[in-house]
């Protein structure tokens, strides 16, 4: 993995007071800063040279997020909604996935600390008071990694110890890092799970550039299962080659010599998937990308997808594959219709159901909340 | 007399003299400052013919004789004309060769939009003929080309710069959208040779070119061989034979071609479907359709009708189809996918 080393600290003189931004300049402490009065003066700095998203990157921003933190996934159209919270703390990531939505997606090229981490959780404690009993799942992996900068932030030990003190929260920290440090000596009291998004080693070293290989990725998940924390899994993007079956077979085979699979709450699934504007973008980003070759067709929702069957195939082969090593182990798909669901599973949860109703109709032994 | 805002910023003043400039006293040998693409004489040459030189060429000075900086088509019309006169405005003031350059680019682009080729024809001659940092070229001149400051959008229009003459000419009679000409930067040479004649050969309008090319690159990676060996294949070639039908109906059958390599899996899987559908044999006003990229699982039906009777008729046609193994078979078919 190569850790994130920003070229330029640049601060909004609004957020110069913040702790966050004095723990930022702590950790970087020979980076060089810049105050700026007004973030709309960046942007045309970023026209050149070079593309603003590869260039965005080097400069690592702070600032005040002036909206909600806490929003709820927006899923997509016409899927399986899982009734997930979305929480930003952060914008962009440090990493450089080929296939990253956040390419098209994000309309300013930074890497964006939110320095007012007070507010966010006092947003989230009134959301919390506001629904009392309503067990609700947030993350914060959503439009940024939630570990790659925690050398320079140390986000994790302000939300790990919060959400341990809230009774109705489970927080999701989703990462493709092995940055686990500042998690190990805190008692998340089972209230905080931290997943990796996997893919086979081949593909990390072909498309997921700059982020921990397979083993580190595994190794940090074994080290906060041994500290306590919940462990997640998504295979998702799953990327089809003609190897494909191989290669998550021996994927799988070296999760579950690693960790110990009563831990694991959750392996999602997804078949890889892309706006239609993201190609021309991995093209002239990632030109040696193999991803965009396969067979792809729309999608309800206007992503392109492998075909139907082929995701069918896959999910349905990983699925056996996962429970024949643990047949208590909750898998779920992410951004799939009810007609893929029953395929997969043989059945399909109804919309907008509630994290716990997922996993009781799956028949689950998980209670997080 | 006129005042000429220059690209760098600086405000010159140039002073032009009013001469009736021979044909022969034109050093025509450097098209430096030529940025008309194609140089489609046509029009001009009926206008010169029947009225003459209606706006003065701009020339500078060349030792004793003339470069034409403004009129290059005017030029060429009264040479192929044999006038051997026309009028034109001689800057006073030596010129040199940025000023020159940037007096024939305000020139076009008050006068008219430049097609991408220009466009990118212009942006090679800065840096390479003129040394123009890439930088300036970005803040000063994309914007005078109406294009975004952004070191993305130089590239890609310097790139169409490196294609052959021939695509120039179909991307600009095709007016092609940069997204699609940038496109012809990915084959090879050999590829995009063998690729102009194959558009030559099928008439295809922008959505068809845009459609192929994509096509044509990804069926390059998937199966490892080079689009003019694609191209050659005889099935192909077959297609594009002028036995097989006008061309419109040629191209249609290229297109299907093309698109059955691309997708192989899912156009198996469309064919089983549609053989299956059509083996049912239903009534016109019934119709299965396979769904959009085999999404859903589901098929659609519909039918039509314009009387209750017939409404009645075709819901008994439904009903016999409900009970059918050939229904099944064709849902099978379409859950489990194509082999």
């Amino acid at each position: 993995m190569i850790r994130y080393q920003p070229s330029t600290v640049m601060i909004d003189n609004r957020v110069l007071g913040s702790p966050m931004t004095q723990t930022v300049i702590k950790n970087l402490p020979d980076v060089p800063r810049r105050i700026i009065s007004d973030p709309a003066e960046l942007t045309p700095e970023m026209r050149f040279p070079g593309t603003s998203i590869t260039v965005g990157k080097r400069t690592l921003f702070l600032t005040a997020h002036k909206g909600k933190f806490l929003k709820k996934c927006p899923g997509t159209a016409g899927e399986v909604c899982c009734n997930y919270y979305v929480l930003n703390p952060l914008s962009n990531c440090s990493f450089e996935c080929s296939y990253c939505f956040l390419q098209t997606y994000l309309n300013n090229p930074f890497l964006v600390v939110y320095t007012n981490m007070e507010e966010m959780l006092e947003e989230v404690e009134a959301a919390l008071a506001a629904n009392p009993g309503r067990p609700f799942r947030m993350g914060t992996g959503e439009i940024a990694d939630s570990l790659a900068l925690d050398h320079i932030t140390e986000m994790s030990r302000l939300l790990v110890p919060f959400f341990a003190a809230q009774k109705d929260a489970l927080l999701e920290l989703k990462t493709k890092s092995a940055q686990v440090e500042n998690l190990l000596d805190l008692d998340p009291k089972g209230r905080v799970v931290i997943s990796w998004s996997l893919n086979p080693q081949r593909i990390i070293s072909q498309e997921e550039h700059k982020t921990a290989s397979l083993e580190e990725r595994l190794s940090a998940a074994r080290r906060c299962q041994e500290a306590g924390y919940k462990i997640g899994f998504h295979l998702d993007p799953l990327i089809y080659s003609p190897r494909w079956e191989k290669e998550y077979k021996e994927l799988l085979d070296q999760l579950f010599s690693v960790i110990d699979s009563r831990q694991i709450l959750w392996v999602s699934l997804g078949g890889f998937r892309y706006p239609p504007e993201l190609k021309e973008v991995m093209e002239e980003r990632f030109p040696k990308t193999r991803l965009l070759y396969e067979e792809f067709v729309p999608g309800q929702d206007g992503k392109m997808r492998y075909l139907r069957q082929v995701r069918i195939q896959m999910y349905r082969t990983l699925h056996a594959l996962i429970r024949s090593r643990n047949p208590r182990v909750f898998i779920y798909l992410c951004m799939e219709g009810p007609d893929v669901w029953k395929d997969v599973f043989g059945w399909s949860p109804h919309c907008q159901v509630t994290a716990n109703e997922l996993f009781h109709e799956q028949g689950g032994r998980h209670e997080f909340f | 007399m006129q005042v000429a805002e220059m690209p760098g910023g600086s405000c010159r003043l140039i002073t032009y003299e009013f001469v009736e400039a021979q044909v022969d006293q034109i050093d025509d040998s450097q098209q430096r400052f030529c940025l008309t693409f194609p140089l489609d004489l046509q029009r001009i040459l009926r206008s010169v013919a029947q009225v003459g030189v209606l706006e003065p060429l701009i020339l500078r000075r060349a030792e004793s004789r003339y470069q034409i900086v403004c009129g290059f088509r005017r030029f060429l019309a009264c040479k192929a004309l044999n006038r051997t006169a026309f009028p034109a405005l001689v800057c006073r003031d030596p010129l040199s060769d940025r000023q020159a350059f940037d007096l024939a680019l305000w020139h076009n682009v008050s006068a008219r939009r430049l097609n991408d080729v220009e466009i990118s024809r212009i942006l090679r001659k800065l840096q390479k003929d003129l040394g123009v940092p890439q930088e300036e070229i970005i803040r000063t001149y994309l914007p005078i080309l109406g294009l975004e400051p952004h070191e993305t959008i130089r590239r890609r229009y310097a790139g169409l710069a490196n294609l052959s003459e021939g695509l120039h000419l179909l991307i600009a009679e095709k007016n092609l959208p940069i997204q699609v000409s940038s496109l012809f930067l990915r084959f090879s040479a050999e590829d995009q040779e063998a690729l102009l004649n194959f558009l030559h050969m099928v008439p295809s309008g922008v959505n068809r070119i845009k459609e192929m090319l994509p096509y044509l690159l990804e069926i390059r990676e998937r199966e490892g061989i080079s689009v003019a060996e694609f191209l050659r294949e005889p099935e192909l070639a077959r297609c594009l034979d002028e036995k097989s039908g006008p061309a419109p109906q040629r191209s249609e059958k290229a297109r299907e071609y093309i698109v059955r390599r691309r997708f192989p899996q899912l156009s198996r899987l469309k064919e089983e479907v549609n053989q299956k559908i059509r083996a049912l044999d239903l009534p016109p006003p019934v119709s299965l359709v396979f769904p959009p990229g085999g999404e859903g699982g589901k098929l659609r039906a519909s039918i039509e009708f314009p009387s209750k009777k017939e409404l009645e008729q075709e819901i008994a046609v439904l009903q016999k189809l409900l009970v059918s193994s050939e229904l099944d078979d064709l849902l099978g078919v379409l859950s489990r996918g194509s082999p």
